[in-house]
């Protein structure tokens, strides 16, 4: 494990694939590098560029294999039918629910089982990646459809083959042998598919065949559309309940712990803003930056057709784009913008997260989940991440002065291992 | 009921999503860069059904409805 604190996510394509253990060097040594705003916007929201798939291209033909054909990899009109038809599970009024009814009460729940847990010194202490995934998986097993996780024996098996299903569908990331990481990946995909997706799934089945009411989840939805999810292998539907686990419970608990890091380190320089950790808007503010600057340095894209970027270079059918966020950040917010500013003036062209969640047609579809109804801290709906810092501020979190927070070495995105908290209100 | 209608231009990819599920509020146009709300008061609850619906599949999430 690394410090976090001496980590910084890189942006341009030699750093990062230095690091990358499943990058081909003559497909790096073919993709064109992006850095300015104008030609990044362009290619994100292009119909003419997507995600590689199993084609390949810095790792992605390993992620294929579990995820392959999900919702993040699906193209054209396939893509807007899948999005259009999942659609129902994140309209504004479920999400609320998700939020209100279930990520705040589990919350609280596990918040008050650790006040019975108290060292010698009276205080509370616990880990914010273990509490913010815990909180997740209550959310991720509602929104998938998993039945039977519910107690701790079950939790806990649940997490072991968790992680190794996130750690290989994020292979592409992996300093490692992506090879090794996606073959656990994939014996951990085929334990829960057993003992939780397809009875999971089977019990929906009969639901529906008794004419009885299937809760509003991805399984439900799955079965009562063969018409778009037969269109593809068998295994498809196994795949896309894949991408929705591990999308909604790594990505909520990474990056409140990296929020917290960053408004720490910005309130020991600045004390004077130590009353604002309970102040919604500027909770709102301090996680979009921090969200801005950990989330992606990067990422990479396919041309699909041939096609131009927007000064008239030609683009052919199946070049490589590495898009290097950072350096657009740098352009459009000046030299500090890698600075943790929470304060930081906005720029038109940019929300406040930056590209934390990407844009054009493949933004994080989670996005509202994490985020709420916008960024300024007074909307109804306040996403999964700000629900969290709020809460535990005011339970008067504060980072464990003994114990920094650790990331992954094996990963060339900053993935945080832990993040010992000390609750010292509760 | 009435509901609002309104496209935050930061977040419009111009996708056109919307578009295609409610093309009574939505409309791509040329050398525009956020997508045209051609309604932005819209009332009746079979509308407002597509409204939500392209409000939860728009890419971006860039819709924003307000019921009045």
């Amino acid at each position: 494990m690394s410090d976090v604190s001496t980590q910084h996510e890189a942006g341009d394509l030699a750093t990062v694939t230095r690091a990358m253990g499943a990058v081909d060097p003559a497909v790096a040594a073919r993709t064109r590098e992006l850095k300015e705003w104008e030609d990044i916007a362009f290619v994100l929201r292009s119909k003419d560029f997507e995600p590689p798939g199993r084609e390949g291209g810095f790792g992605a033909e390993w992620q294929a294999h579990l995820i392959g054909e999900s919702l993040v990899e699906v193209r054209g009109d396939d893509h807007f039918e899948r999005r259009r038809l999942e659609s129902v599970l994140f309209r504004r009024d479920t999400l609320l629910d998700y939020e209100r009814e279930l990520v705040l009460p589990s919350l609280r729940r596990e918040v008050g089982a650790l006040a019975e847990t108290r060292d010698a010194d009276g205080l509370v202490r616990t880990d914010l990646l273990r509490l913010a995934k815990r909180v997740s998986v209550d959310l991720m097993t509602t929104l998938v459809g998993l039945d039977g996780i519910e107690d701790e024996e079950a939790i806990s098996e649940f997490a072991e083959l968790y992680e190794d299903l996130d750690v290989g569908v994020r292979a592409k990331y992996t300093t490692g042998d992506p090879g090794a990481v996606v073959a656990r990946a994939l014996d951990a995909q085929r334990r829960l598919v057993e003992r939780h997706f397809r009875p999971s799934w089977q019990r929906r089945e009969q639901l529906l065949r008794d004419g009885a009411e299937a809760p509003n989840d991805l399984i439900t939805l799955m079965i009562r559309h063969p018409e778009h999810y037969g269109r593809w292998d068998r295994e498809l539907v196994e795949r896309e309940a894949t991408l929705f686990m591990t999308a909604s419970v790594t990505t909520t608990g990474n990056e409140v712990c990296h929020a917290v890091r960053e408004i720490e380190g910005w309130i020991a320089a600045h004390p004077e803003d130590a009353e604002k950790r309970t102040d919604e808007a500027w909770l709102a503010a301090a996680f979009n930056e921090s969200a801005r600057l950990h989330a992606f340095g990067w990422m990479v894209r396919l041309a699909v057709r041939d096609t131009q970027l927007p000064d008239g270079t030609s683009v052919q059918q199946g070049d490589l784009f590495w898009l290097d966020f950072r350096a657009a950040y740098d352009e459009l917010y000046g030299g500090d913008a890698s600075r943790f500013d929470p304060s930081r003036r906005q720029t038109e062209e940019l929300a406040p997260y930056g590209l934390a969640f990407g844009n054009g047609r493949h933004t994080c579809i989670g996005k509202m989940l994490v985020l709420g109804d916008g960024a300024t801290g007074t909307e109804e709906r306040r996403g999964t991440a700000r629900t969290i810092l709020l809460e535990l501020y005011g339970q008067g979190m504060r980072l464990d002065p003994e114990r920094p927070p650790q990331t992954s070495p094996g990963s060339v995105r900053e993935m945080v291992e832990s993040c010992p908290i000390v609750l010292t209100a509760l | 009921v009435s509901v609002a209608v309104s496209v935050d231009p930061q977040q419009c990819a111009l996708q056109g999503y919307c578009e295609r599920i409610a093309p009574d509020v939505f409309e791509l146009r040329d050398g525009e860069t956020t997508v045209h709300v051609l309604r932005e008061s819209v009332d009746g609850a079979e509308l407002e059904e597509l409204l939500e619906e392209a409000e939860a599949s728009c890419p971006t999430r860039a819709i924003r409805l307000a019921k009045a």
